[in-house]
């Protein structure tokens, strides 16, 4: 008898921890130190904002929601799988070319080199390879100059024993500058290619 | 004849593969026992550079991770024991056509956002449980306890 009010008792408790919290908000601040916006609603239409590192919401069953401080370490402690597991920030790489040109030179092989041995070494997914042109000359023009950009660098990072199927190659000719400029202006910054690693 | 064959096969095969559905994320890690379950109701299990669509369902096994990169660079890792809805997702960003809506069923999230937010500080937003939560950026964890 004893035991089964124990029993009764800790169910009891369960039920209650159970109806206490069932969603957990946490923010963390980025890199930079700097921490964004998360905004919910309660059960009565009252939002709730957070916005200061470390600062969580509680949600219960019944939609009521509860401010609270977490710590740098509470949050490391309690959630260091899923923090373990998020990928890292794509990586962004540029190589610029000379005008009306899609030629590499020495330099750049030895960088696309290095770039191809670290998407070798370190379970990068997708290899994008982004051909761009400045504005000056025909439009048309501009996008083959900028797929034959992006090109050369996937062909020289294939070469480099980056498999074939990693690699997508895209192009907009003049439509994404690094630095606008009026039409039909030769900019070195702008011809270039992008290659971006996940 | 034989030419003629594989152009009819070729041309057959050519709208379902201009209709299938774009991916809209990449698997960039997985640990243990990961699964998805697309919209077709197909499922399989998950390994790196697996491709993530719209109305996929992903369910990891215990002590099993899953790191995930969106198109807009959003990155979301998913723990143990968990289950995670894309239910909607867009990303035009010529257009300024964005959306980003997911539901966490149970288990624990970490999600780094990217472009959408940027682009729409409406436009992201995570189920969990009863709760809608609103999500301007930037860094963040999402618990829901069974």
């Amino acid at each position: 008898m004893k035991t089964l009010a124990s029993l009764g008792l800790f169910l009891l408790v369960l039920l209650f921890t159970g109806c206490t919290s069932k969603v957990q908000i946490t923010l963390l601040p980025e890199d930079n130190g700097k921490t964004g916006v998360i905004a919910i609603a309660d059960n009565k239409g009252e939002k709730h904002t957070i916005d200061k590192a470390y600062e969580a919401l509680d949600i219960s069953q019944k939609g009521e929601i509860a401010s609270k401080q977490e710590t740098q370490e509470s949050v490391h402690t309690k959630y260091a799988e899923v923090l373990n597991a998020l990928p890292s920030k794509p990586q962004s790489y540029l190589f610029f070319f000379s005008f009306d040109s899609a030629t590499l030179d020495t330099k750049q092989f030895g960088e696309l080199k290095t770039i191809a041995q670290g998407i070798n070494n370190t379970g990068v997914v997708e290899v994008i390879c982004i051909g761009h042109s400045d504005s000056a000359g025909d439009k048309e023009y501009n996008k083959t100059l900028s797929l034959r950009r992006a090109k050369a660098v996937a062909e020289k990072l294939t070469t480099y024993g980056v498999p074939k199927a990693l690699i997508h190659v895209r192009y907009y000719g003049d439509a994404d500058p690094l630095e606008p400029t009026t039409n039909n202006k030769p900019n070195a910054k702008n011809r270039r290619v992008e290659i971006i690693l996940k | 004849m034989k030419n003629f064959f594989a152009i009819f096969v070729c041309l057959l095969s050519m709208p379902v593969f201009l209709g299938a559905a774009p991916s809209i994320a990449l698997i960039k890690s997985v640990s243990g026992e990961v699964s998805v379950t697309h919209g077709d109701k197909t499922t399989q299990s998950l390994k790196q550079g697996d491709k993530i669509f719209e109305k996929d369902f992903i369910k990891t096994a215990p002590n099993s991770t899953v790191g995930i990169i969106f198109d807009d660079n959003t990155l979301i890792s998913i723990g143990s024991n968990a289950e995670f809805l894309v239910e909607e997702y867009l990303f035009e960003p010529d257009s300024k056509n964005v959306k980003f809506k997911s539901n966490l069923v149970k288990g624990i999230m970490a999600c780094k956002t990217g472009l959408i937010p940027k682009i729409n500080p409406d436009a992201m937003e995570i189920k969990a449980k009863t709760a809608t939560i609103g999500i301007r950026g930037t860094y963040f964890v999402t618990e829901v306890k069974e």
